[in-house]
């Protein structure tokens, strides 16, 4: 084993003996609602991924924690907890196929889909990731473990596996920093970063509770209200019911999940500043400012083409749809309470792709490349169209989100921010060319081509009916990686690969 | 009141178990705002509550009265800030 790998060991142990314990954790879910036969697949899963992390310990060697050795922690460590993750669907599904009479009702061509390793693959990476494009053709028949696990790898996935792994099994020394960062987050709200990571659980907490009892008062039994303000506010979404949230026919409901989804799609060092009582600074944040006039903005525009385009009979129900489906797109949520791909204008659709592909706020659960780094974008090149006007001896500011740039530092952020945008058009691009390579364009247009992939991309999960377990393998891989390399911002995923093919030297 | 509570929350996180979830999830937490935390410990046991005992005129005054605590106390940290 090369020495450079040997050192990525004991971070990525430390993530999976995390993992297991959210295995472990689940265990409790079976016991309440009397499901024995997902014990044992629990417990198995639990215990393989726990030996894995340990022997990652147990073999590893401790090297400095430097940015290369933080994104490829990241990226194998999300994979791996993408793979591992999948055991328990594996395994439960496996149970009741073997001992039927034990699983009683639950043997169903629903949870059977998931006796195909690759399912359980693309559940467990559309779940950390929080994506929710599913395998799952009836929610509603699954085991309540398995729902329960769905939803769970939602609301970790949304905070992120290192951020769970740092906040419970901190790193020693400076590593916990660097980890941090490659998981597509750099916002402290502590100075200490162990800190950080515990108000981050503390917020989520807060809110899943609030969430929770809110869709509950407004009319969700009280299961479905713990899985959806889970998935809402990780913005996820994963439902337990077989048309996501279209299955309660409810607006009261729909409306009441738009501010949990907003909430997801905010900061967490935000969320700690209005908590703490500082309206101000919130109200003063450029992010959280720009999030609400996008959110405005679109939803206005979607309604507008839904009107337009007489998608619906009446303006109220335009106002409806049209509103949910924008924030929960944006937002990179995915509930999804429209039929999208079978009843909505190109135009509507490919509105909907772009809000995908953009996302909202860095720093909080969405995908997407971040409406920050469309903002350094605009604001750079306005920047330099109009240098032109100016004399070359002339000192100009660049100010964005309250702080002024030097030119270096002007540089470096024009630089990630393009970096990132065109990495997610060129993957977007080749997930695009490459499904449409691999589904029938008889039955899927190209704008539902566009449209499944920037939701894969942009860790949404809004779907024109092309995922599914009959999709062909290559698709699913391919959807999979589309995932995984948007929920790190791309550059971790390539760095893993270039270290691959070159064996991590410099 | 929010000094009150504070000395409540503490003394529950004493009193009570580790092993109750939220009590040690506080204590592993941190010092935090002693109103979130009192969310904390109690949702928990207010959800159980609705899972037992299910849509009632108690359960629903006792969501209602969570939630109104939570936006009261975020507006009142708001307004006096």
């Amino acid at each position: 084993m090369s020495s450079s790998l040997r050192t990525l060991l004991p971070d990525i142990g430390r993530i999976l003996q995390a993992l297991a314990g959210m295995m472990v954790l689940s265990i409790v879910v079976g016991l309440l609602w009397g499901e024995l036969f997902a014990i044992p697949g629990l417990l198995i899963s639990a215990a393989i991924t726990y030996a894995l992390g340990y022997l990652s310990l147990r073999y590893g060697t401790r090297g400095s924690v430097d940015k290369l050795h933080g994104m490829m922690v990241a990226a194998l460590g999300w994979l791996l907890v993408a793979i591992l993750g999948s055991l328990p669907f594996l395994t439960i599904s496996w149970t009741a196929a073997l001992a039927p009479g034990w699983a009683g009702a639950f043997d169903t061509p629903t949870l059977a889909a998931f006796r195909h390793p690759l399912n359980g693959v693309f559940e467990s990476m559309s779940g950390f990731t929080g994506t929710g494009l599913t395998m799952s053709v009836h929610e509603n028949t699954l085991p309540r473990t398995i729902q329960w696990w769905r939803s769970f790898t939602e609301w970790v996935g949304g905070v992120g596996v290192i951020v769970l792994t740092t906040a419970i099994l901190a790193r020693p020394g400076s590593g916990s920093l660097t980890l941090y960062e490659s998981e597509a987050r750099s916002d402290k709200i502590h100075p200490s970063i162990v800190s950080t990571v515990r108000t981050i659980w503390w917020i989520f907490l807060v809110f899943t509770l609030v969430a929770t009892l809110l869709l509950w008062l407004v009319g969700m039994p009280i299961w479905d209200a713990i899985n959806h303000a889970m998935t809402g506010l990780s913005t996820g979404g994963f439902s337990v019911t077989d048309n996501s949230l279209a299955s309660y026919q409810e607006p009261l409901i729909e409306f009441a999940m738009i501010p949990i989804m907003i909430a997801g799609s905010i900061a967490f060092p935000i969320h700690y500043l209005l908590l703490s009582g500082d309206g101000r600074s919130v109200a003063r944040d450029l992010q959280t400012r720009w999030v609400a006039i996008y959110f405005s903005a679109g939803s206005i525009f979607l309604i507008g083409l839904l009107l337009h385009f007489n998608t619906y009979g009446t303006s109220l129900q335009s106002l409806r749809y049209g509103l949910f489906q924008f924030i929960s797109a944006a937002s990179c949520t995915g509930f999804q309470t429209a039929d999208i791909g079978g009843q909505w204008s190109v135009l509507s659709q490919l509105t909907l792709s772009a809000g995908m592909f953009i996302g909202a706020a860095a720093g909080s659960t969405v995908g997407g490349i971040k409406l920050i780094r469309l903002l350094t974008l605009a604001k750079g090149m306005i920047r330099r169209i109009s240098d032109v006007f100016y004399p070359e001896s002339a000192i100009r500011r660049f100010e964005i989100d309250g702080r002024t740039l030097t030119d270096t530092e002007v540089s470096k952020e024009l630089e990630e921010a393009s970096i990132i945008a065109l990495l997610g058009i060129v993957l977007l691009v080749v997930g695009i060319t490459g499904l449409l390579l691999l589904v029938s364009s008889d039955v899927y247009t190209l704008e539902n081509v566009v449209f499944e992939v920037a939701s894969a991309q942009g860790n949404v999960g809004l779907s024109t009916g092309i995922t599914g377990p009959a999709m062909p393998s290559a698709a699913k891989f391919l959807l999979m990686f589309n995932m995984w390399v948007g929920r790190l911002e791309f550059i971790p995923v390539l760095v893993l690969l270039r270290a691959l093919v070159y064996g991590g030297s410099r | 009141m929010s000094s009150a509570i504070a000395t409540i929350v503490s003394l529950l996180t004493q009193l009570v178990p580790t092993d109750l979830a939220s009590v040690s999830f506080l204590s592993w937490a941190g010092d935090r705002d002693p109103i979130y935390d009192l969310l904390i410990l109690t949702g928990p046991i207010l959800i159980l509550l609705i899972a037992l005992l299910g849509r009632m005129w108690l359960t629903t005054g006792l969501a209602i009265g969570y939630l109104l605590v939570f936006v009261g106390h975020l507006l009142h940290s708001i307004i006096s800030e």
